[in-house]
C-alpha cells in the first residue's frame, strides 16, 4: 500500500447522496430469458480510441453538467457534479472553483471541504489542507479518513503528538480502518514510543492482515524493542507480501489503458447526473442517464446498483432483478480474479 | 612545501617541508558576527555558457528522454578551478538534426567566465548521455571522464595537456548498449587503483516502447512498462583496462532500475560501499567485505523503502553527515507526490527515515526531485540541502492542474539542531529559476571560500548560481593527493576538527543525480578562525593526522606526509 495513494486519492470526487430505494419484492428467475436481459441491459457503448475521442466524452461531460446545472439553478449538487468532472480531467483549479460557488449556496458542505483539503495536499500545501479539513469537521464531526488526513499532513510537518490525537479520533469513527491505525503506529514510533506502535501496527494487521507496511513498522520496532526474532519474521512476512503486491502491481500496470479508464470515469458523471434526477423524481431521465452509465461501464457495480435501484422505484421488479442478477455475475468474476 | 593552485596536475610533489601543502590563501569578504542568510544569485547569463541541452526527442516520449541527464564538476586542466563538463542528449529515432548535439567541456577562466574547449579537448560525445563520473582511473594524475550512455559508454583518458583521449576499447568498459544511470569510481578492493561501477535503468528498446497516455495525453511511461537490469562492475587491472567482475562481485545478481548513486564507507569499516537507488523498486545498499565482494543489505539497514515501508520514485542519492555525528547519512529524491528522503544513519548499521522529524521533506512533496547536494552553503559548520526539482513529464499541466512541468529548485537551511527549514523563498533570484532540473552539482566556482551550484535544465539553458552569502563565517577546503592509494583520495574519510566542531566527509567519483563534483572537500567552520586537526584515513592506506591548520584556504594533503601517519586501517 502506497499511504499517500490512499490518503490522497486521485480519483477523488464529490457523491451527492442518493435516496436508496429498496423493496422486498420477491422475484423469479423464470421471469427472465437471455433475450430480456440483452433487452434490459443497455449494449456497451464503444469503446474509445484515440485522444479526439477522450475530448469529445470530456465536452459530452460536461455539457451533461451545464444541463444539469440549468435544470438546476442554485443547486450546490448541480456545482459539485461540474466540479467533479472538471477534477477527473485533471483541472483541480476549475473543479475548485465550482465547489467553492456550491460552498456558496451550502456552506455546510463538509465533503466539498474535504476534496478542498486533497486538492491543497497535492499541492504540498499541507497547512491549507490541514485548515480545510478542520472546516469539514466542523461540519460533520464523523466524516471518515478525515483526523487521517490530519494526522498525516501532521506528521509530514513533524508534528506527530498532534498527529496522535488525530488518528487516536479517527479510530474512534473509523474501528476498521487499517489506515488509522498504521499511521497512529507511524506517529508514535515518530515519537519513539515504541510499544504504543506496536499495537498500533497489530491493530492494523487483526483489520487487514495482509498490510505489508504494517509489517514493515513492527520489524522496525521490534528492532528497536530488541524483540530480534520477531522483528525477522515480521520482515519476512513484509518481504513476501510486498513481493505478491508487486506482482499485482505489474500485472496491473500491463493492463492498464488511460483511454479505458477515462471511459470508466464518465459512467460516474453519468450516475451522479442521474441521481440528482432520481432524487428530484424524474424517474424516466435518470433511468436515461444511468442506461448511459451502464453502458459505458459494464462492470461498474454503482451504475449497475443504481439503476436496479431505479427499476425497483419504478415498480418494475422484473427490470431489477435482470439488473441484480448482472451485479451478482459481476461480483462473481471480481472474485474470481481476486 | 607551498605550492600554488596553478601546478599542473601529474607532475611530481617533492614532500620535503611541513605536513600540510597550503595550496592558495583564499581571501573571502570577512563580517565577523554578522549573521547572513544564504543568498544565491543566477549567473547564468553572465558566464559565457552557450550549451544547450536536448534530449533527442521527436515526439514519441522515449522514456530515456525524460531522464536525462547528469553533469560534472571537476578541474580537468588542473589549474585549480573547477570546471564544468554538460552531458547531453543525441538524437532518437523519427529525430533529424543538422549537427548533432555533443556534450561540452567549459574551462573556467575565473570570474564565473567559462569558455567552451569541448572540440580542442576531444570530449564532444555524441552519444546520448545520462550520467557522468570523474577519477584518475590511470592514477597519472590527471582526471580522466567516464560517461554512461544510452547505448555505448566512453571513457575518455586525460593526456595530461588539456586534451583527451578515447580509450573505451582498449579499456573494456563501453557496457554494450544498454541504457545507463549513475556512473561511480571506487577503490572496491583497496589495492590502490579506482574500480569502475556502471548502473543500469531499464532495459528500454525501441521495439518495445510503450506509447502511454493520461486523460488521453500521451506521457512518458514509467520504469515497470520496462523489464529491470542488473548493474555493472568493473575491477581495474592496474593496466589501463577493465574486467567485468558484476557477476563474482556479487553487484549484477540483483536487478533494478537503477538511477542516482554514491559510493561511501556507510558502516565506518575502511572499505567503501556502492549505494544505488531504484526507481519504484527497493533501493540497494551494496556492502563491501573489504575485498570487493558486496552483499545487498537496503532492506535489513533501512534504505531499501521509506517511512511506511514503501518503495518511492527514486531519482537521486547524496551522502554527508548532516548532524555531525561522525556517520555519514543518505539524503535521496525522489517522484512527485512523494517526498524527497533524509535517511539518518545510527551508526549500528541501521539507518531511519527521518525526512518528517527533520523538515528534511520541505518543499518537495510537489515536484519530481532530481539532483541534490548536502552542502555547508553558509559555512557555519552544518550541511544544508539543496534540491533540483522539475516534472518528469513536459506536460504534466495537460492533465493534472495540481502540477507543473517547471519548477523552482528547493534550498533547505540545517538550523544545527537536527532541523531543516524552506528558506527558498529568501535565499537570492537563484531560488526563483522555474525550469525542469536534472542534475545539480556543487563546488566553489570561484574559490572565494563559499560552494556555487550549476543546474542542468531538460532541454534548456543550465542554470549557474553564484553563492553570495555574506556572513563572516571561515571555511576550509581539503584536496587530497594520495601516493600509494588512488592519486585524488577517492573513498578516502577526512575528519575536521575545529574546536567542538568535528565534522566528517569523503571524497566521492560519481553522486547525486548521476552526476559528478566534490572532489575538493569543504568544511565551513563558523567563527572559528582555524583548524585543530585534520584526520584523513587513506583507502587501503594509513592515516594521517595534521594539526594546527589555518581557516580560509585550501590545503592539498598528501598522503603518508603528516608526522602523525599511521599505516594501516583503524
Amino acid at each position: 500500500m502506497a499511504v499517500l495513494a490512499v490518503v490522497c486519492a486521485a480519483a477523488i470526487s464529490i457523491h451527492y447522496v442518493r435516496p436508496l430505494f429498496r423493496t422486498d419484492r420477491a422475484l423469479r428467475d423464470s421471469e427472465l430469458s437471455p433475450n430480456r436481459t440483452s433487452e434490459i441491459l443497455p449494449p456497451p457503448r464503444a469503446p474509445l480510441r484515440t485522444a479526439q475521442d477522450i475530448a469529445a466524452l470530456k465536452r459530452e461531460e460536461l455539457g451533461l453538467a451545464e444541463t444539469l446545472m440549468r435544470d438546476f439553478p442554485g443547486n450546490a449538487d448541480s456545482l459539485i457534479i461540474m466540479g467533479n468532472v472538471w477534477y477527473r480531467y485533471g483541472d483541480a483549479v476549475t473543479a475548485l472553483k465550482y465547489y467553492e460557488k456550491a460552498l456558496e449556496i451550502n456552506p455546510r458542505r463538509a465533503d466539498v471541504y474535504d476534496v478542498m483539503g486533497q486538492c491543497a495536499l497535492e499541492k504540498g500545501l499541507f497547512g491549507e489542507a490541514i485548515g480545510h479539513w478542520r472546516t469539514a469537521l466542523s461540519l460533520n464531526p464523523r466524516l471518515p479518513n478525515v483526523h487521517s488526513n490530519i494526522g498525516h499532513a501532521l506528521m509530514i510537518s513533524g508534528k506527530s503528538d498532534e498527529a496522535v490525537e488525530e488518528l487516536e479520533k479517527e479510530i474512534q469513527i473509523s474501528p476498521t480502518s487499517s489506515l488509522a491505525y498504521f499511521l497512529l503506529g507511524q506517529a508514535h514510533k515518530m515519537q519513539k514510543e515504541y510499544e504504543k506502535a506496536k499495537e498500533s501496527y497489530e491493530g492494523a494487521i487483526r483489520v487487514d492482515p495482509e498490510y505489508a507496511n504494517a509489517y514493515y513498522g513492527l520489524a522496525n520496532v521490534c528492532t528497536k524493542l530488541g524483540k530480534s526474532d520477531e522483528a525477522e519474521s515480521y520482515s519476512e512476512t513484509f518481504k513476501r507480501l510486498k513481493a505478491e503486491a508487486r506482482k499485482d502491481l505489474k500485472d496491473r500496470k500491463v493492463v492498464y489503458d488511460d483511454i479505458v479508464e477515462t471511459q470508466k470515469l464518465a459512467a460516474l458523471t453519468y450516475v451522479e447526473v442521474g441521481r440528482m434526477y432520481l432524487g428530484n423524481g424524474q424517474l424516466q431521465k435518470a433511468e436515461g442517464f444511468l442506461r448511459e452509465a451502464v453502458a459505458l461501464d459494464r462492470e461498474n457495480a454503482v451504475c449497475l446498483e443504481e439503476l436496479a435501484a431505479l427499476y425497483q422505484a419504478e415498480g418494475n421488479p422484473a427490470k431489477a432483478l435482470v439488473i441484480y442478477k448482472q451485479y451478482r455475475d459481476l461480483y462473481k468474476v471480481i472474485q474470481q480474479r481476486n | 612545501m607551498i605550492t600554488s593552485t596553478t601546478g599542473k596536475r601529474g607532475q611530481s610533489h617533492t614532500h620535503t617541508g611541513p605536513s600540510i601543502v597550503v595550496a592558495a590563501l583564499l581571501c573571502v569578504p570577512v563580517f565577523a558576527g554578522v549573521e547572513g542568510s544564504i543568498v544565491l544569485r543566477d549567473v547564468t547569463k553572465e558566464t559565457g555558457i552557450a550549451f544547450i541541452h536536448t534530449d533527442g526527442s521527436s515526439g514519441r516520449r522515449y522514456i530515456v528522454e525524460s531522464v536525462s541527464a547528469g553533469l560534472g564538476l571537476f578541474d580537468y586542466d588542473g589549474d585549480g578551478d573547477v570546471d564544468i563538463y554538460f552531458l547531453n542528449g543525441a538524437p532518437l529515432k523519427g529525430t533529424k538534426v543538422s549537427k548533432p548535439p555533443t556534450n561540452a567541456l567549459y574551462r573556467n577562466d575565473g570570474n564565473f567566465k567559462f569558455t567552451d574547449v569541448t572540440k580542442e579537448a576531444g570530449v564532444g560525445d555524441t552519444g546520448f548521455g545520462l550520467g557522468v563520473a570523474a577519477a584518475d582511473y590511470d592514477n597519472d594524475g590527471d582526471l580522466d571522464i567516464y560517461i554512461n550512455n544510452y547505448g555505448p559508454n566512453v571513457l575518455y583518458r586525460n593526456n595530461g595537456d588539456g586534451t583527451f583521449t578515447d580509450v573505451t576499447a582498449e579499456a573494456g568498459v563501453a557496457n554494450g548498449h544498454k541504457v545507463g544511470a549513475a556512473a561511480m569510481f571506487l577503490d572496491m578492493d583497496k589495492d590502490g587503483d579506482l574500480d569502475l561501477f556502471v548502473g543500469n535503468y531499464l532495459d528500454f528498446t525501441y521495439e518495445n516502447h510503450l506509447a502511454r497516455t493520461e486523460k488521453g495525453f500521451p506521457k512518458y511511461g514509467g520504469p515497470m512498462d520496462y523489464p529491470p537490469m542488473a548493474n555493472d562492475l568493473y575491477r581495474n587491472n592496474g593496466d589501463g583496462t577493465f574486467t567485468d567482475v558484476g557477476i563474482e562481485s556479487g553487484i549484477a545478481r540483483h536487478k533494478g532500475w537503477g538511477m542516482g548513486g554514491v559510493c561511501a564507507d556507510y558502516d565506518n569499516d575502511g572499505d567503501t560501499d556502492i549505494h544505488i537507488v531504484n526507481d519504484v523498486y527497493a533501493n540497494f545498499l551494496f556492502e563491501n567485505d573489504g575485498t570487493g565482494k558486496f552483499e545487498e543489505v537496503g532492506l535489513p539497514v533501512g534504505l531499501a523503502y521509506d517511512i511506511h515501508g514503501d518503495e518511492q520514485g527514486s531519482m537521486g542519492v547524496e551522502c554527508g553527515d548532516y548532524d555531525n555525528d561522525g556517520w555519514l547519512d543518505f539524503y535521496q529524491t525522489s517522484y512527485a507526490k512523494e517526498l524527497a528522503t533524509l535517511y539518518r544513519n545510527f551508526g549500528d548499521k541501521t539507518f531511519q527515515d527521518v525526512t518528517m522529524l527533520t523538515g528534511a521533506g520541505a518543499g518537495t512533496f510537489a515536484p519530481v526531485t532530481w539532483g541534490a547536494g548536502m552542502v555547508d552553503f553558509d559555512n557555519d559548520g552544518d550541511r544544508d540541502i539543496f534540491v533540483a526539482c522539475g516534472h518528469l513529464q513536459d506536460n504534466v499541466e495537460e492533465y493534472d492542474s495540481t502540477a507543473t512541468s517547471n519548477n523552482r529548485n528547493v534550498l533547505l537551511l540545517n538550523t544545527g539542531d537536527g532541523k531543516f527549514i524552506d528558506v527558498s523563498d529568501q535565499s537570492g533570484d537563484g531560488m526563483k529559476v522555474e525550469l525542469r532540473s536534472r542534475g545539480a552539482a556543487f563546488d566553489d566556482l570561484d574559490n572565494d571560500g563559499d560552494i556555487d551550484v550549476v543546474i542542468l535544465n531538460s532541454r534548456r539553458e543550465p542554470t549557474v548560481l553564484r553563492n553570495d552569502t555574506q556572513n563572516g563565517n571561515h571555511w576550509i577546503q581539503i584536496r587530497l593527493q594520495g601516493v600509494t592509494t588512488n592519486r585524488d583520495g577517492v573513498g578516502a574519510r577526512v575528519k575536521v576538527t575545529a574546536g567542538d566542531l568535528v565534522q566528517i566527509d569523503e571524497v566521492h567519483s560519481g553522486r547525486g543525480y548521476q552526476s559528478h563534483y566534490g572532489m575538493r572537500l569543504h568544511f565551513g567552520l563558523g567563527l572559528r578562525k582555524s583548524i585543530d586537526r585534520i584526520e584523513v584515513r587513506w583507502i587501503g592506506g594509513g592515516v594521517d593526522v595534521f594539526e594546527g591548520i589555518a581557516a580560509d584556504r585550501l590545503v592539498v594533503l598528501v598522503e603518508g606526509t603528516s608526522k602523525r601517519n599511521q599505516v594501516g586501517e583503524e
